[in-house]
Protein backbone atom coordinates (compact mmCIF):
# COMPACT_ATOMS: atom_id res chain seq x y z
CA UNK A 1 0.00 0.00 0.00
CA UNK A 2 1.22 3.50 -0.77
CA UNK A 3 1.18 6.17 1.89
CA UNK A 4 -1.93 7.70 0.29
CA UNK A 5 -3.72 4.34 0.45
CA UNK A 6 -2.67 3.92 4.07
CA UNK A 7 -4.03 7.34 4.96
CA UNK A 8 -7.31 6.67 3.17
CA UNK A 9 -7.55 3.37 5.03
CA UNK A 10 -6.85 5.02 8.36
CA UNK A 11 -9.48 7.65 7.72
CA UNK A 12 -11.92 4.80 7.14
CA UNK A 13 -10.70 3.24 10.44
CA UNK A 14 -9.43 0.21 8.52
CA UNK A 15 -7.41 -1.99 10.91
CA UNK A 16 -5.52 -3.65 8.06
CA UNK A 17 -4.26 -0.26 6.86
CA UNK A 18 -3.26 0.65 10.42
CA UNK A 19 -1.34 -2.58 10.86
CA UNK A 20 0.47 -2.05 7.61
CA UNK A 21 1.34 1.51 8.59
CA UNK A 22 2.76 0.33 11.90
CA UNK A 23 4.80 -2.44 10.31
CA UNK A 24 6.14 -0.05 7.67
CA UNK A 25 7.21 2.70 10.07
CA UNK A 26 7.71 1.10 13.48
CA UNK A 27 11.50 0.80 13.13
CA UNK A 28 11.87 4.36 11.95
CA UNK A 29 9.70 5.77 14.73
CA UNK A 30 11.28 3.62 17.43
CA UNK A 31 14.78 4.54 16.30
CA UNK A 32 13.94 8.26 16.31
CA UNK A 33 12.57 8.02 19.85
CA UNK A 34 15.43 5.86 21.08
CA UNK A 35 18.12 8.12 19.62
CA UNK A 36 16.71 11.05 21.56
CA UNK A 37 16.03 9.42 24.90
CA UNK A 38 18.33 6.35 24.88
CA UNK A 39 16.00 4.23 27.01
CA UNK A 40 14.60 1.17 25.19
CA UNK A 41 11.43 0.61 27.22
CA UNK A 42 10.48 4.29 27.26
CA UNK A 43 11.28 4.57 23.56
CA UNK A 44 8.89 1.70 22.84
CA UNK A 45 6.12 3.32 24.91
CA UNK A 46 6.60 6.63 23.16
CA UNK A 47 6.69 4.97 19.73
CA UNK A 48 3.36 3.31 20.52
CA UNK A 49 1.93 6.66 21.62
CA UNK A 50 3.03 8.09 18.26
CA UNK A 51 0.96 5.52 16.39
CA UNK A 52 -2.01 6.02 18.70
CA UNK A 53 -1.89 9.74 17.97
CA UNK A 54 -1.68 9.03 14.24
CA UNK A 55 -4.69 6.70 14.52
CA UNK A 56 -6.71 9.32 16.41
CA UNK A 57 -5.76 12.39 14.42
CA UNK A 58 -5.21 11.10 10.88
CA UNK A 59 -8.01 13.38 9.67
CA UNK A 60 -5.75 16.34 10.46
CA UNK A 61 -3.06 15.18 8.01
CA UNK A 62 -3.21 17.47 5.00
CA UNK A 63 -0.62 15.94 2.66
CA UNK A 64 1.47 19.10 3.01
CA UNK A 65 4.45 16.92 3.88
CA UNK A 66 5.38 13.27 3.60
CA UNK A 67 3.81 10.82 6.03
CA UNK A 68 7.29 9.94 7.34
CA UNK A 69 7.99 13.62 8.04
CA UNK A 70 4.76 13.88 10.03
CA UNK A 71 5.65 10.73 11.99
CA UNK A 72 9.10 12.12 12.78
CA UNK A 73 7.57 15.36 14.06
CA UNK A 74 5.18 13.54 16.37
CA UNK A 75 7.98 11.24 17.56
CA UNK A 76 10.29 14.16 18.31
CA UNK A 77 7.59 16.12 20.16
CA UNK A 78 6.63 13.17 22.30
CA UNK A 79 10.27 12.31 23.01
CA UNK A 80 11.03 15.89 24.03
CA UNK A 81 7.97 15.94 26.30
CA UNK A 82 9.25 12.78 27.91
CA UNK A 83 12.71 14.30 28.39
CA UNK A 84 11.24 17.46 29.94
CA UNK A 85 9.17 15.40 32.35
CA UNK A 86 12.03 13.19 33.40
CA UNK A 87 14.79 15.80 33.52
CA UNK A 88 17.40 14.92 36.06
CA UNK A 89 17.19 11.20 35.52
CA UNK A 90 20.49 9.73 34.45
CA UNK A 91 20.88 7.76 31.26
CA UNK A 92 22.71 4.94 32.98
CA UNK A 93 19.92 2.48 32.23
CA UNK A 94 20.39 2.91 28.51
CA UNK A 95 24.13 2.45 28.76
CA UNK A 96 23.64 -0.71 30.78
CA UNK A 97 21.26 -1.89 28.10
CA UNK A 98 24.09 -1.89 25.61
CA UNK A 99 26.45 -3.50 28.11
CA UNK A 100 23.99 -6.31 28.72
CA UNK A 101 23.04 -6.86 25.10
CA UNK A 102 23.40 -10.56 24.34
CA UNK A 103 24.23 -10.04 20.70
CA UNK A 104 26.47 -12.89 19.54
CA UNK A 105 28.77 -10.65 17.54
CA UNK A 106 29.63 -8.65 20.61
CA UNK A 107 30.31 -11.73 22.74
CA UNK A 108 33.07 -12.78 20.40
CA UNK A 109 34.91 -9.51 21.00
CA UNK A 110 37.64 -9.21 23.60
CA UNK A 111 35.85 -8.05 26.70
CA UNK A 112 38.85 -6.12 27.88
CA UNK A 113 38.80 -3.88 24.80
CA UNK A 114 38.03 -0.28 25.64
CA UNK A 115 35.12 -0.06 23.30
CA UNK A 116 33.54 -3.36 24.28
CA UNK A 117 30.02 -2.89 25.59
CA UNK A 118 31.08 -4.92 28.61
CA UNK A 119 33.86 -2.57 29.71
CA UNK A 120 33.51 0.14 32.30
CA UNK A 121 35.23 2.45 29.88
CA UNK A 122 32.44 1.90 27.34
CA UNK A 123 29.79 2.73 29.90
CA UNK A 124 31.63 5.82 30.99
CA UNK A 125 32.18 7.11 27.46
CA UNK A 126 28.58 6.49 26.52
CA UNK A 127 27.41 8.36 29.59
CA UNK A 128 29.78 11.25 28.85
CA UNK A 129 28.57 11.56 25.26
CA UNK A 130 24.90 11.30 26.19
CA UNK A 131 25.23 13.92 28.90
CA UNK A 132 27.03 16.22 26.49
CA UNK A 133 24.20 15.77 23.97
CA UNK A 134 21.62 16.35 26.72
CA UNK A 135 23.26 19.67 27.54
CA UNK A 136 22.61 21.04 24.05
CA UNK A 137 19.64 23.29 23.37
CA UNK A 138 16.57 21.42 22.17
CA UNK A 139 16.89 22.43 18.55
CA UNK A 140 20.60 21.66 18.44
CA UNK A 141 19.94 18.30 20.07
CA UNK A 142 17.18 17.40 17.59
CA UNK A 143 19.13 18.49 14.52
CA UNK A 144 22.34 16.79 15.66
CA UNK A 145 20.60 13.54 16.65
CA UNK A 146 18.62 13.32 13.42
CA UNK A 147 21.78 13.89 11.40
CA UNK A 148 24.22 11.71 13.33
CA UNK A 149 22.10 8.82 14.62
CA UNK A 150 19.06 8.78 12.32
CA UNK A 151 21.39 9.54 9.39
CA UNK A 152 19.00 12.03 7.82
CA UNK A 153 20.21 14.57 5.31
CA UNK A 154 20.09 18.28 6.07
CA UNK A 155 17.23 18.63 3.58
CA UNK A 156 15.16 15.96 5.35
CA UNK A 157 15.84 17.66 8.67
CA UNK A 158 14.62 21.01 7.31
CA UNK A 159 11.28 19.37 6.44
CA UNK A 160 10.91 17.78 9.85
CA UNK A 161 11.93 20.82 11.86
CA UNK A 162 10.28 23.29 9.50
CA UNK A 163 13.45 25.36 9.30
CA UNK A 164 15.57 26.68 6.48
CA UNK A 165 18.61 24.79 5.28
CA UNK A 166 20.96 27.43 6.63
CA UNK A 167 19.29 27.23 10.04
CA UNK A 168 19.76 23.47 10.17
CA UNK A 169 23.38 23.76 9.08
CA UNK A 170 23.97 26.36 11.74
CA UNK A 171 22.28 24.26 14.43
CA UNK A 172 24.37 21.18 13.64
CA UNK A 173 27.57 23.20 13.40
CA UNK A 174 26.97 24.84 16.78
CA UNK A 175 25.96 21.50 18.30
CA UNK A 176 29.29 19.99 17.28
CA UNK A 177 31.24 22.95 18.61
CA UNK A 178 29.41 22.73 21.93
CA UNK A 179 29.89 18.97 22.12
CA UNK A 180 33.58 19.36 21.44
CA UNK A 181 33.89 21.93 24.22
CA UNK A 182 32.10 19.63 26.66
CA UNK A 183 34.23 16.62 25.77
CA UNK A 184 37.41 18.64 25.83
CA UNK A 185 36.55 20.03 29.28
CA UNK A 186 35.79 16.53 30.54
CA UNK A 187 39.02 14.95 29.33
CA UNK A 188 41.28 17.83 30.21
CA UNK A 189 40.00 17.75 33.77
CA UNK B 1 49.12 25.33 14.31
CA UNK B 2 49.14 25.51 18.09
CA UNK B 3 47.29 23.22 20.48
CA UNK B 4 44.35 25.58 20.86
CA UNK B 5 43.75 25.75 17.12
CA UNK B 6 44.17 22.00 16.82
CA UNK B 7 41.59 21.33 19.55
CA UNK B 8 39.01 23.49 17.80
CA UNK B 9 38.95 21.13 14.86
CA UNK B 10 38.89 17.73 16.55
CA UNK B 11 35.35 16.75 15.54
CA UNK B 12 35.95 18.06 12.04
CA UNK B 13 39.06 15.84 11.92
CA UNK B 14 37.05 12.84 13.15
CA UNK B 15 34.33 13.42 10.54
CA UNK B 16 36.80 14.36 7.84
CA UNK B 17 35.02 17.63 7.14
CA UNK B 18 38.06 19.87 7.37
CA UNK B 19 40.20 21.01 4.43
CA UNK B 20 43.00 18.67 3.44
CA UNK B 21 45.81 21.06 4.42
CA UNK B 22 44.33 21.50 7.90
CA UNK B 23 44.06 17.74 8.27
CA UNK B 24 47.73 17.34 7.29
CA UNK B 25 48.80 19.93 9.83
CA UNK B 26 46.80 18.28 12.53
CA UNK B 27 48.28 14.87 11.80
CA UNK B 28 51.74 16.39 12.02
CA UNK B 29 50.85 18.05 15.32
CA UNK B 30 49.55 14.80 16.80
CA UNK B 31 52.83 13.11 15.95
CA UNK B 32 54.66 15.79 17.95
CA UNK B 33 52.28 16.63 20.80
CA UNK B 34 51.42 13.75 23.13
CA UNK B 35 48.73 15.58 25.11
CA UNK B 36 46.83 16.66 21.99
CA UNK B 37 47.09 13.16 20.63
CA UNK B 38 45.69 11.71 23.86
CA UNK B 39 42.88 14.25 23.91
CA UNK B 40 42.05 13.41 20.31
CA UNK B 41 42.00 9.67 21.06
CA UNK B 42 39.64 10.16 23.98
CA UNK B 43 37.31 12.43 22.07
CA UNK B 44 37.36 10.11 19.07
CA UNK B 45 36.52 7.07 21.23
CA UNK B 46 33.68 8.94 22.93
CA UNK B 47 32.22 10.73 19.92
CA UNK B 48 32.02 7.48 17.94
CA UNK B 49 30.88 5.30 20.88
CA UNK B 50 27.44 4.64 19.43
CA UNK B 51 28.63 4.25 15.84
CA UNK B 52 28.55 0.75 14.45
CA UNK B 53 26.71 -0.66 17.46
CA UNK B 54 23.94 -3.10 16.57
CA UNK B 55 20.73 -1.20 16.13
CA UNK B 56 18.21 -1.89 18.82
CA UNK B 57 15.50 -4.00 17.29
CA UNK B 58 11.85 -3.17 17.72
CA UNK B 59 10.09 -5.61 20.04
CA UNK B 60 8.49 -8.35 17.89
CA UNK B 61 5.31 -7.93 19.94
CA UNK B 62 5.19 -4.19 19.27
CA UNK B 63 1.97 -4.31 17.25
CA UNK B 64 0.25 -6.70 19.66
CA UNK B 65 1.08 -4.42 22.59
CA UNK B 66 -0.04 -1.39 20.61
CA UNK B 67 -3.37 -3.05 19.86
CA UNK B 68 -3.85 -3.83 23.56
CA UNK B 69 -3.01 -0.26 24.50
CA UNK B 70 -5.59 1.11 22.05
CA UNK B 71 -8.28 -1.27 23.33
CA UNK B 72 -7.50 -0.33 26.92
CA UNK B 73 -7.67 3.35 26.05
CA UNK B 74 -11.08 2.92 24.42
CA UNK B 75 -12.32 0.97 27.42
CA UNK B 76 -11.17 3.69 29.77
CA UNK B 77 -12.88 6.28 27.57
CA UNK B 78 -16.22 4.41 27.75
CA UNK B 79 -15.92 3.91 31.53
CA UNK B 80 -15.00 7.53 32.00
CA UNK B 81 -18.06 8.80 30.08
CA UNK B 82 -20.30 6.37 32.02
CA UNK B 83 -18.81 7.62 35.29
CA UNK B 84 -19.35 11.22 34.21
CA UNK B 85 -23.01 10.47 33.47
CA UNK B 86 -23.47 8.77 36.83
CA UNK B 87 -21.73 11.68 38.53
CA UNK B 88 -24.13 14.16 36.90
CA UNK B 89 -27.23 12.07 37.75
CA UNK B 90 -26.25 11.53 41.39
CA UNK B 91 -27.59 14.85 42.79
CA UNK B 92 -30.86 14.39 40.90
CA UNK B 93 -31.23 10.82 42.20
CA UNK B 94 -30.38 11.92 45.74
CA UNK B 95 -32.96 14.74 45.64
CA UNK B 96 -35.58 12.36 44.30
CA UNK B 97 -34.91 9.87 47.08
CA UNK B 98 -35.13 12.58 49.73
CA UNK B 99 -38.50 13.78 48.41
CA UNK B 100 -39.85 10.22 48.26
CA UNK B 101 -38.61 9.54 51.80
CA UNK B 102 -40.24 12.68 53.18
CA UNK B 103 -43.55 11.92 51.46
CA UNK B 104 -43.46 8.34 52.69
CA UNK B 105 -42.69 9.51 56.17
CA UNK B 106 -45.64 11.91 56.14
CA UNK B 107 -47.98 9.23 54.86
CA UNK B 108 -46.80 6.69 57.41
CA UNK B 109 -46.97 9.21 60.16
CA UNK B 110 -50.52 10.18 59.25
CA UNK B 111 -51.73 6.60 59.03
CA UNK B 112 -50.42 5.73 62.54
CA UNK B 113 -51.57 8.92 64.29
CA UNK B 114 -53.54 8.32 67.67
CA UNK B 115 -56.27 10.91 66.98
CA UNK B 116 -57.18 9.22 63.80
CA UNK B 117 -57.35 5.83 65.40
CA UNK B 118 -59.58 6.89 68.24
CA UNK B 119 -61.81 9.04 66.06
CA UNK B 120 -62.31 6.19 63.72
CA UNK B 121 -63.28 3.85 66.56
CA UNK B 122 -67.05 3.83 67.04
CA UNK B 123 -66.85 2.18 70.45
CA UNK B 124 -65.00 4.91 72.12
CA UNK B 125 -66.78 4.77 75.42
CA UNK B 126 -66.48 1.00 75.63
CA UNK B 127 -62.74 1.30 75.05
CA UNK B 128 -62.35 3.78 77.85
CA UNK B 129 -64.44 1.62 80.16
CA UNK B 130 -62.23 -1.31 79.38
CA UNK B 131 -59.21 0.87 80.02
CA UNK B 132 -60.58 2.01 83.34
CA UNK B 133 -61.44 -1.55 84.39
CA UNK B 134 -57.93 -2.65 83.52
CA UNK B 135 -56.60 -0.13 86.02
CA UNK B 136 -59.09 -1.23 88.72
CA UNK B 137 -61.16 1.88 88.69
CA UNK B 138 -64.05 0.73 90.89
CA UNK B 139 -65.96 3.86 90.50
CA UNK B 140 -68.04 3.17 87.45
CA UNK B 141 -69.78 6.41 87.80
CA UNK B 142 -70.60 7.93 84.47
CA UNK B 143 -69.15 11.24 85.60
CA UNK B 144 -65.72 9.71 85.94
CA UNK B 145 -65.93 8.13 82.55
CA UNK B 146 -67.02 11.45 81.07
CA UNK B 147 -64.08 13.15 82.79
CA UNK B 148 -61.72 10.58 81.36
CA UNK B 149 -63.11 11.19 77.89
CA UNK B 150 -62.82 14.93 78.28
CA UNK B 151 -59.27 14.78 79.63
CA UNK B 152 -58.04 12.71 76.78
Amino acid sequence: MTDEDLILGLNAKDNVAFRELVEKYQSMVYKACFNLIRQPEDAEDIAQDVFIEVFESISQFRFQSKLSTWLYRIAINKSLNHIRKSKGKTMINSINFFANNKNNELEIEDKSANNSPYSIDYNERGKVLQEAINSLSENQRIAFTLNKFDELSYQEITEIMNLSLSSVESLIHRAKINLQKKLEAYYKN
Amino acid sequence: MNCKEINKNLIGFIENTIPAHVKTEMEKHFSECESCKMLYNNIFATYTIFDGQPQTEVNPYFYARLEQKIKLKEQIKIESSTNKLIWKLQPIAASFLIVISVCAGILIGNSFSGTNLVNKNPNRTELLEAYANDYYLTDTNDDNITALINNE
